[in-house]
């Protein structure tokens, strides 16, 4: 009996033995799995870092083709006030109104209200004018032209139909600006 | 094909016959005779494990009892109870009992039972011989039990009592038998093998007990092994004689049959054989728990093996991960300058970020040059009946929301509503339009109608 139970301790002890082998072996295989994918992925995105730094490099490029090459050199009033200039040389007939800067974290936004007419006599070339200024107010870059409303309402004898735009000028602080 | 090992203590002797079980048949390869100074020799030189014992015990106790009818362990607790009330010397024995039949006594119904019980002192003199070899024992019968078996499966079971003889060395064994069932056994002395004038004496004296004490006259004397042998008397048997072929599902010499009959009885494997077993329960329980302990300890070496081949497969495949890992890490040290890059590029990204998404912001306001084009284009806002007072157009996220207020100048009611009806149907008609509300209020015929376009 005796060496029956020393026979079934030594087993015993053998298998605890090799069973806590098979855990830490699992456990460890299951580790080195581990960092083999999570390396494999890190590759796989290395790979991927190499396309996005020619799309980044291509945005940057399109960036500096759209943005004014003095818009660093200049504050963002000056900005401002040269694209109010163009306006109010492009709508000479226009009445156009400002109110004072406002900021807004990095943006600098001046309010401008807009009142015209169109000749009903005229409508069709008046018209055609007016959308060509809305045209013009979208397309304005540095600053852009950001049209809040328009508002149109005809005269009482309906010779002409009276207009005004509300919007604001708006542009980025640059980096002197900031500074 | 089970070999097995009988061992049948007789006085002095002790006789060992090698067997094996096939298809019903016992065919004997060896057989033995040892002096009892011999079988210590014999035990640690045999390298077989485990042995059916055979005892033709000296001292024992045997009884008829008659005791009440209750089921399995209560009867067996019954008899034990009985055995130490009658025979208080054989306060710890082991016993095996056979129900005889049933009785009416003191106008109740008895079971009429044989009991046989040997002190376990006598067993364990038997099984610690054997233990300190590491042998061990699968059963312990008594001789007369064996016999009464063999007799039972060769002659056959007969309602007449016969009285049974057959020959330990030195003595005689006598055995009354009926319907198959032991009802008395005595050993004689005997000096000599055959039957002769003393063994006559002693088959009288049996024959005259069971008739008197027992009430059962055997009809005939059957004689077994080498009690056939030999047949030299004077004196007359009260009863006839024949001798008892042996079994023919032996297979052995006849001869050897004749002087091993007894040990060959305990391997015929005949049924209720196992109820003789005079294993004390102490020794059955510890071979139980050597069994149990010799299970768990093959159960553990074998998912021992499992695991260490687990890990080898494991080791081999932690090695080779390793290698990849390596080979991974060197591989991304190479490419660390497009890491570098692509973080250069992305911090000079970051700092034009603000800008894109300002550009973005101002793009992504809806055209309202396009909406003004398109209302524009419709043919009915231009048409004599209908006269547009105001235009109110407004950017609301992606689209553009456009309220329209006007009248109808129209002769009557139906062609209000019809130039009106045109002039919504108008607008639906155009690209991008979609109108929100409308309606058209009949005393002052002027409309109101909100668009969205997109």
């Amino acid at each position: 009996m005796r060496r029956s139970l020393s026979y079934y301790i030594i087993s015993g002890m053998l298998f605890l033995m090799v069973l806590a082998g098979v855990i830490i072996s699992k456990r460890y295989s299951d580790s080195l799995s581990n960092t083999q994918k999570k390396l494999q992925t890190a590759r796989m995105n290395l790979v991927s870092m190499k396309d996005a730094q020619v799309d980044m490099e291509k945005t940057i490029a399109d960036l500096k083709a759209i943005v004014p090459s003095d818009f660093a050199s200049r504050t963002p009033e000056e900005h401002i006030f040269i694209g109010l200039d163009e306006l109010k040389f492009r709508m000479k007939n226009a009445e156009i109104v400002v109110t004072n800067m406002e900021y807004k974290g990095d943006e600098v936004s001046l309010p401008v209200t807009i009142k015209s007419s169109i000749s009903r006599k005229a409508a069709g070339k008046d018209y055609a004018s007016f959308i060509n200024d809305i045209g013009y107010l979208q397309s304005m870059g540095f600053p852009f032209f950001y049209i809040g409303g328009i508002s149109m309402v005809q005269s009482q004898d309906r010779a002409s139909v009276s207009y005004e735009i509300k919007g604001a000028l708006k542009t980025l602080k640059t980096a002197e600006g900031r500074q | 094909m089970a070999r097995q090992i009988a061992v049948s203590f007789e006085n002095e002797v002790i006789k060992i016959v090698y067997a094996s079980l096939r298809r019903g048949n016992l065919i004997i390869k060896k057989t033995l005779v040892l002096r009892d100074e011999e079988f210590d020799e014999f035990l640690k030189k045999e390298k077989a494990r485990h042995f059916t014992i055979v005892c033709d015990f000296k001292s024992f106790y045997q009884d008829i009892l008659l005791l009440p009818p209750v089921k399995g362990r209560f009867f067996k607790n019954i008899v034990e109870a009985e055995i130490r009330r009658k025979a208080p010397e054989f306060k710890d024995c082991s016993f095996f009992y056979v129900i005889l039949g049933e009785r009416i006594h003191e106008g109740r119904k008895m079971h009429e039972t044989l009991v046989f019980a040997v002190n376990n002192h006598d067993l364990s003199r038997i099984i610690d011989r054997f233990d300190k070899y590491g042998k061990k024992i699968s059963a312990i019968y008594p001789a007369a039990f064996t016999i009464a078996q063999l007799v039972s499966f060769s002659y056959g079971i007969t309602d007449e009592p016969i009285l049974c003889v057959a020959e330990s060395e030195s003595s005689k064994i006598l055995l009354l038998m009926k319907d198959g069932k032991l009802y008395f056994m005595r050993a004689a002395q005997s000096f000599e093998s055959g039957l002769h004038d003393i063994d006559v004496q002693s088959i009288n004296m049996t024959v005259n007990y069971c008739s008197q004490t027992l009430r059962l006259t055997p009809s005939q004397a059957i004689l077994i092994g080498t009690a056939c042998s030999k047949y030299e008397m004077t004196m007359n048997l009260l009863l006839p004689v024949l001798c008892m072929e042996p079994p023919s599902n032996i297979i052995a010499p006849r001869e050897t049959i004749t002087d091993f009959i007894i040990p060959m009885s305990a391997m015929l494997n005949i049924k209720g054989m196992e109820d003789g077993n005079l294993l004390p329960e102490s020794y059955r329980s510890i071979c139980r728990q050597k069994t149990i302990l010799a299970y768990y300890t093959a159960l553990f070496l074998i998912l021992s093996i499992i695991g260490m081949v687990y890990l080898k497969m494991k080791l081999s495949e932690t090695a080779d991960m390793k290698r990849k890992i390596t080979s991974l890490r060197a591989e991304m040290r190479g490419m660390e300058p497009i890491r570098i890059g692509y973080e250069n590029k992305k911090k000079e990204l970051d700092k034009v970020m603000p800008l894109i998404n300002f550009m973005n912001a101002m793009n992504s306001s809806p055209d309202i040059q396009k909406a003004l084009v398109a209302l524009s284009s419709i043919k009915e806002l231009h048409g004599k009946g209908v006269n547009i007072g105001s235009i109110d157009i407004n950017p609301e996220g992606n689209m553009v929301r456009i309220k329209l207020k006007g009248s109808v100048a129209a002769a009557n009611f139906t062609a209000m509503q019809q130039a009106y009806q045109n002039l919504v149907k108008a607008i639906k008609k155009a690209e991008g339009m979609e109108i929100v509300s409308d309606k058209i209020d009949i005393k002052d015929k002027g409309f109101q109608i909100e668009l969205k376009y997109r």
